[in-house]
């Protein structure tokens, strides 16, 4: 006899990349229940799931664990492919998954750095590539969704939760009076700030706003480094 | 003609080198040094990173694993992934792994060369390169490929990732440490080299790059 248990997502509050994992459950009305851990701090559960240490790492149903944003949403995906977030169609995947490429390159740079500013001796070559890199993917991510109101097809998909993940994070760190490259997208792209508007009012997105969790234990953590 | 932009050192752009090799399928490459005045990496991927590749059709895609994605999509046979959803599932978290070696070698190559490198970065970093070879041998066991006894894109990352690791104690003239794993793991250490006969590794093994150290990581 098996036992009907919900699926675990462990995840830290503000991050980004469990935000675009929990849309698109939402968006599929699959139940997840979120735990939420600082992977810095000594209690963390982390390490016991996943080598590499990170988050969110997902607990499933019949006791697996997948880590890694983008795997957990195609493990989604196939195990709960009603309603599709991924294209099934090779030209529909492939568009999808170019804008989460996009995405989550853009998360990657700014949060080098965004890290590297934290550094005693900042490297500004180094931090200038990584802003480069924010100015770049910001760019082309506007470009692609144009004035449109889904990034891919009429309808949310992958490519939205990864581009609203994104400027929810840059939009969150503002309003943590933080300066972050990238911070200033919306006045760079209105038309951008539009679709992201449009999608904040759904619920998938209101529900996981991101929300601020004990930064001491970060900075604790950081100035170790 | 298919054109693929790389570096010689890049393991990334070797990762979809190799696909390409395994797949016969016919590609030019165009070499280029990312951190170099003369780069066109930024004209052509928003995110100024290596490897890209230009398309029969002139259509421009870049990041290693979209790439052996959209290869695979597009150049089913032979396949190198297998054709059932736990299968790809299964393919993919070991490429997870890989990857997470790959990026957190990067890393600790990064803060080596930086002045003043911090002790306990470098243990974070190492500690999971530990880690996640561990999972890996202990996913692959003594097998001849990482699964379903076939070569396929699992074997390209685990391949390459750990060549990377095994290349970098040297590559810039400089000694770097970044993880004994052969002398922990042997059995992995055999089912690498096993790879690394393939005319697909041999063709495309990584060169070092006549670039300013001081650009790249200085």
């Amino acid at each position: 006899m098996t036992m009907e248990m919900d699926m675990q997502l462990i995840s830290a509050t503000p991050s980004p990349w469990a935000r675009k994992v929990r849309i698109l459950a939402i968006e599929k009305g699959i139940a997840l229940e979120v735990i939420n851990d600082i992977p810095w701090a000594p209690e963390t559960c982390v390490p016991q799931y996943n080598p590499l240490e990170k988050l969110p790492i997902l607990l499933t149903d019949d006791g697996d664990r997948i880590y890694e944003s983008r795997l957990i949403v195609e493990w989604l995906e196939r195990r709960f492919p009603e309603p599709p977030m991924i294209p099934a169609d090779d030209e529909g995947y492939i568009k999808a998954k170019k804008f989460e490429v996009l995405a989550d390159g853009t998360l990657d740079a700014m949060l080098l750095a965004v890290f590297e500013m934290t550094r005693k001796h900042v490297d500004p070559e180094w931090e200038a590539r990584q802003v480069r890199k924010v100015d770049g993917g910001l760019r082309e991510i506007a470009r692609l969704v144009g004035d449109r109101h889904f990034a891919i097809g009429d309808g949310i998909s992958l490519a939205d939760a990864a581009i609203g993940s994104l400027l929810g994070s840059l939009d969150f760190s503002r309003e943590q009076q933080r300066t972050v490259p990238g911070g200033n997208w919306r006045a760079l792209y209105p038309a951008l700030a539009i679709y992201f508007d449009r999608l904040e009012e759904r619920p998938s997105f209101r529900e996981t706003r991101p929300i601020m969790f004990d930064f001491d234990v970060m900075n604790r953590a950081n100035q170790a480094a | 003609m298919m054109r693929l932009i790389n570096a010689p050192p890049s393991p990334f752009g070797r990762k979809v080198a190799i696909a390409l090799n395994e797949k016969n399928l016919l590609f030019e490459t165009q070499w280029d040094e990312p951190w170099g005045e003369a780069t066109i990496t930024g004209a052509y991927s928003p995110l100024a990173q290596l490897p890209i590749l230009i398309t029969d059709d002139g259509e421009v895609l870049y990041e290693s694993n979209y790439l052996l994605e959209w290869i695979e999509r597009r150049y089913p046979d032979p396949p190198l992934l297998p054709a059932d959803d736990d299968g790809i599932l299964a393919v993919k978290q070991l490429m997870v792994l890989a990857d997470g070696i790959m990026s957190s070698a990067s890393t600790i190559i990064r803060e080596l060369t930086r002045p003043p490198s911090s002790a306990a970065w470098l243990a974070r970093y190492r500690d999971k390169i530990t880690r996640a070879t561990e999972a890996l041998d202990a996913a692959i066991g003594g097998a001849e490929f990482a699964y379903g006894g076939r070569f396929g894109q699992a074997d390209i990352a685990i391949g390459v990732t750990l060549k990377m690791v095994d290349t970098m104690t040297d590559l810039f003239g400089q000694k770097i440490e970044l993880d004994p794993w052969h002398q922990r793991l042997p059995r992995l250490g055999r089912y690498v080299a096993h790879l690394d006969e393939r005319p697909s590794f041999a063709a495309t093994r990584p060169q070092p790059m006549p670039f300013d150290h001081e650009k790249v990581y200085g």
